[in-house]
């Protein structure tokens, strides 16, 4: 879908006449409140801007398909924002406090492939005189041309623990991730299929383990994740009982997998897919490589320290780690050596969780 | 947590030395209920039965009462002053206490000890509670079944991260609490109970009088000696005159409040440095206990015992030295009340009394060389002890055997760790504990990944008395990944015996610090 979008605004350049060059860029966050475009050929931040009213954090980010409007969860978890790539303004947010009642978003939201609606989950707390009160959690929908006062359009219910969003590519569906994978309907909420995590069949097996909430799927539309997982048949003290596996969720084909690739030996926080096929990587303490057609250990190195996120160019060719401290390294997919280093602009308080995402889009003047 | 994060200033321990000294009425429980039905309506409204909305609810100990305080302040813009938090937990903690024997189990986070074993009476709890704070935080609750659940509502509201951390994630921790925990709680700590209702009715003693002291300070040793407390308007003052064994003085002294009838909470200084008291007077009144600690140090301080004078019976309380080698003489001083009888002792044991007053008696005690190892009865009068005598030590014991050290930096003092070598022999009926003895200390790293991180070098340092200082807070640029200088390290204790040298292990985490030190951990 989104390649056809790319393609169809070739053709409406080149019928104009206009001769428009297209940029990849890659979007960070730092605190306490700014976001961050960096050009990473040229290893340079082409723009930071403030979030109004970030409450000193930034969360996740969804940048609208056509790469011109970057939506942050931000506010200590209780606003969405939109701001233009370009100019920094403001020119979308929903507070999701109403009244009464609270509610904040645990990272999980995303925007719909035609960049109309915005997909959020949200906890919700009714705030008494004396007490509080939970009430079920939901999905909120935002209509993007809302503008400053947004309110959702539509909510539905949703289990609780829901860490991901993310719409299919053709817009049919939408998978939330917890404790299982649901498969919902965007329209109503209803869950037509359960993809099994905590409900998996393998034998022998404790529960799997997962913790994400980095949308990484830029290059691909395949979503993964690191997934941890106990043998049960094996003695604790069996370094060979405790298995590190990825899961993958294609969301152009719904395809799902999970797939052991090593016996635990580092923690990974996130992974991306190559655009290649060929590899995954996953980083926190270290970069990692992983073989998607053996399902092995590919490669190893030590980072110069510990990052959270991991994304890649589109053309495979560069790996990028950044969440956690101030700066954005690129390595060499191949040989897994530093190749670049981009330190985040003064005042940075760190990227700490915040979403990485990579865009296309009209070069930045 | 809300934007202005404000740092925990406690209100129940009477800053006595500072300029916060409340004036004596604030003591007063009319001073509180008062404040409390001017304050706290504003959102907790009168219930049916004359009570509070979720106040009447709840019981919890003076430290509990200030914890929430402090968050009606932080989180809900509650504006009270110092002086009136302390009225209002003074009032709450005697109308909404608990018993002696209520936080008797878990009075090692009410004394703020760095090492502790902290209850959980099942792994579930555990799992659910204990990951985040003590079991003890909400062992020391007392909660009708409906406020149970209220506070698992409050749980989710607060921190919404809560049910994505480990330990959550892996069950449906929102499903269990709300159907079946919140039960088992009001099971376990219901708002109901027969001991308060009967403490609550009891005649409270007062502390004031003449109290035979005797503690304990790891790392350094014992202590003895005299407090005197007499009442001052509604507080108490008490004044200390201790010395360690070696004759070297402890002097000080406190202002303390009783809350509930038996919680004794103190500011005081002791050779010149500010400390807090925790000690509970028992129901009969005849014997004070806790711990005191420096205040800028809750990890340094030291076990306290204090027995009434006035009507105990003759007991010793503490000993120079509990050991002695065979072949060996040594002089012991036994301190305790009324030891003003004959000194004797099981058969073998030379026995010379070289001082004696009704507080301490100093024996020269021989250990023939063809005695047998084992525990010796001592008596003065009626007071009863034991000297063990041991011909080798058999095996040596670090303690604790495993414990964390927090790294200091900024505003944050180090947290230090404090480990003892204690030595035991083989006996006919298995280990007899002969006592703590001076070691020699050495730091090593406790795995592989300990070495390969080199953490000997970064994570701190240990003295001759067994007390490890934990390096600096925050990233280390000289360490593999820049990481701090936490690290996981064996420490070993070596102890020369005779011609041998016998040694013992423990594990010791240094970990990072505490963003907030809650005085209920
Ligand atoms: C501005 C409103 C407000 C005021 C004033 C206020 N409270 Fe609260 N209180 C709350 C809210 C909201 C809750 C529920 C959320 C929570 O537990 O923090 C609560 C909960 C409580 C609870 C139950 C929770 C627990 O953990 O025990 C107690 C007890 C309590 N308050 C005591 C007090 C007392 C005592 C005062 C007066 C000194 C007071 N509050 C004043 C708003 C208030
Ligand atoms: C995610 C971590 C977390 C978990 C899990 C958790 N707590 Fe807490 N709890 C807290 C924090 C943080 C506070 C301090 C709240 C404040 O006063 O600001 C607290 C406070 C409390 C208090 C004192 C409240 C007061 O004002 O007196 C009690 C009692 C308590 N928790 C009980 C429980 C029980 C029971 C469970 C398990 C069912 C539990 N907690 C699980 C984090 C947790």
């Amino acid at each position: 879908m989104r390649k056809i979008v790319m393609f169809l605004g070739a053709v409406f350049l080149l019928s104009t006449g206009v001769q428009a060059e297209n940029t990849e860029y890659l979007i960070t966050g730092t605190k306490p409140g700014f976001i961050h475009i960096l050009d990473m050929k040229k290893q340079k931040v082409v723009r930071s801007h403030e979030i109004p009213n970030a409450g000193r954090t930034v969360f996740s980010f969804a940048p609208s398909p056509d790469g011109k409007i970057v939506y942050v969860l931000t506010n200590r978890m209780k606003s969405i924002v939109g701001l233009d790539i370009d100019t920094g303004e403001q020119v979308f947010r929903a507070d999701f406090i109403k009244g009464d009642i609270r509610r904040q978003a645990f990272y999980a939201f995303d925007i719909s492939r035609d960049g109309k609606e915005l997909y959020v989950y949200q906890l919700s707390t009714r705030i008494m005189l004396s007490e509080y009160q939970q009430l079920p959690t939901r999905i909120a929908v935002y209509d993007t041309s809302s503008g400053l006062k947004a309110e959702p359009i539509r909510t539905f219910e949703a289990p609780r623990r829901i860490h991901m969003l993310m719409k299919s590519t053709d817009d049919k569906w939408l998978y939330a991730l917890g404790f299982d994978i649901y498969k919902m309907n965007p329209q109503t909420g209803e869950i037509v299929e359960t993809l099994p995590l905590r409900n998996w069949s393998l034998k022998n097996r404790s529960l799997p383990d997962v913790l994400d909430f980095w949308p990484l799927w830029d290059q691909t539309d395949i979503f993964s994740t690191p997934v941890y997982s106990v043998k049960t048949d094996k003695a604790a003290d069996d370094p060979g009982a405790y298995k590190t596996g990825l899961m993958t969720l294609d969301l152009d084909t719904g395809k799902y997998e999970i797939n052991d690739f090593e016996d635990t030996s580092v923690l990974i926080f996130s992974t991306v897919v190559s655009p290649t096929g060929k590899h995954a990587f996953g980083t926190y303490t270290q970069l990692t490589k992983i073989d998607l057609e053996t399902h092995t250990l590919a490669g190893r190195i030590d980072q110069d320290h510990t990052y959270y996120a991991v994304n890649i160019s589109a053309d495979g060719k560069q790996v990028y780690v950044g969440g956690a401290a101030c700066d954005v390294a690129t390595y060499d997919p191949d040989t897994l050596t530093k190749t670049g280093q981009i330190f985040l602009p003064k005042g940075c308080g760190d990227q700490s969780t915040s979403s990485m995402r990579m865009i296309q889009r009209e070069t930045l003047k | 947590m809300s934007g202005k994060a404000r740092l925990f200033i406690s209100g129940v321990m009477l800053v006595a030395l500072s300029a916060f000294s409340p004036s004596s009425s604030l003591a007063k429980d009319v001073q509180g209920k008062a404040l409390v039905n001017d304050y706290c309506t504003a959102c907790h409204a009168e219930t049916d039965d004359g009570g509070l909305a979720r106040i009447s609810d709840v019981r919890k100990t003076p430290e509990g009462w200030d914890m929430t305080l402090f968050r009606m302040q932080n989180l809900h813009g509650l504006e009270i002053d110092s002086d009136e938090r302390f009225a209002i937990i003074k009032y709450l903690s005697a109308e909404y206490g608990l018993s002696p024997s209520e936080s008797e189990p878990f009075r090692y986070v009410l004394e703020q000890r760095a090492h502790f074993n902290d209850i959980a009476v099942n792994d579930d709890l555990d799992a659910l509670c204990g990951r985040c704070h003590t079991n003890a935080r909400y062992g020391l609750q007392r909660r009708t079944e409906k406020d149970w659940l209220k506070h698992m509502h409050f749980h989710v509201g607060q921190f919404p991260s809560l049910e994505y951390q480990a330990r959550s994630r892996d069950r449906f921790w929102w499903q269990e609490v709300t159907t079946e925990t919140y039960k088992e709680l009001a099971e376990l700590y219901p708002f109901k109970t027969d001991a308060w209702d009967t403490w609550k009715g009891a005649d409270h003693k007062s502390p004031a009088g003449s109290w035979r002291v005797t503690g304990y300070r790891p790392g350094i040793g014992g202590y003895q000696g005299m407090m005197t407390v007499t009442r001052d308007g509604d507080f108490y003052k008490a004044d200390y005159d201790l010395y360690d064994m070696t004759g070297g003085a402890l002097s000080g002294d406190s202002k303390a409040v009783i809350y509930t009838g038996y919680e004794w909470r103190a500011s005081g200084m002791l050779n010149g440095a500010e400390t807090r008291e925790v000690y509970a007077l028992s129901e009969d009144g005849m014997r004070m206990t806790g711990r005191w600690h420096q205040a800028a140090h809750y990890d340094i301080g030291g076990e306290f015992q204090a027995v009434r004078m006035a009507g105990a019976e003759a007991q010793v309380l503490a000993k120079s030295s509990d050991y002695i080698r065979v072949g060996q003489e040594k002089e012991i001083t036994l301190h305790g009340i009324g030891l003003t009888g004959k000194v004797s002792s099981d058969k073998g044991l030379g026995l010379n009394v070289t001082r004696q007053d009704a507080t301490s008696v100093t024996v020269k005690i021989t250990a023939g060389k063809n005695m047998s190892p084992g525990a010796y009865v001592v008596t003065v009068g009626q007071a009863v002890t034991e000297i063990i005598v041991y011909d080798k030590i058999d095996r040596l014991q670090v303690t604790p055997d495993w414990t964390i050290a927090r790294l200091g930096g900024g505003k944050t003092p180090p947290v230090t760790a404090q480990f003892e070598a204690v030595a035991y022999m083989t006996g006919k009926d298995g280990d007899i504990k002969i006592g703590v003895m001076s070691a020699d200390w050495q730091l090593h790293a406790f795995d592989e990944e300990a070495e390969h991180m080199k953490d000997v070098e970064f994570a701190g340092t240990i003295n001759a008395q067994g007390t490890f200082m934990p390096g600096a807070a925050g990233p280390n640029p000289s360490r593999k990944y820049a990481t701090n200088n936490a690290g996981n390290l064996k420490i070993v204790a070596q102890v020369t015996d005779g011609d041998t040298i016998i040694s013992g292990e423990a594990q010791l985490i240094v970990t990072v610090q505490r963003w907030n030190t809650p005085p209920i951990r």
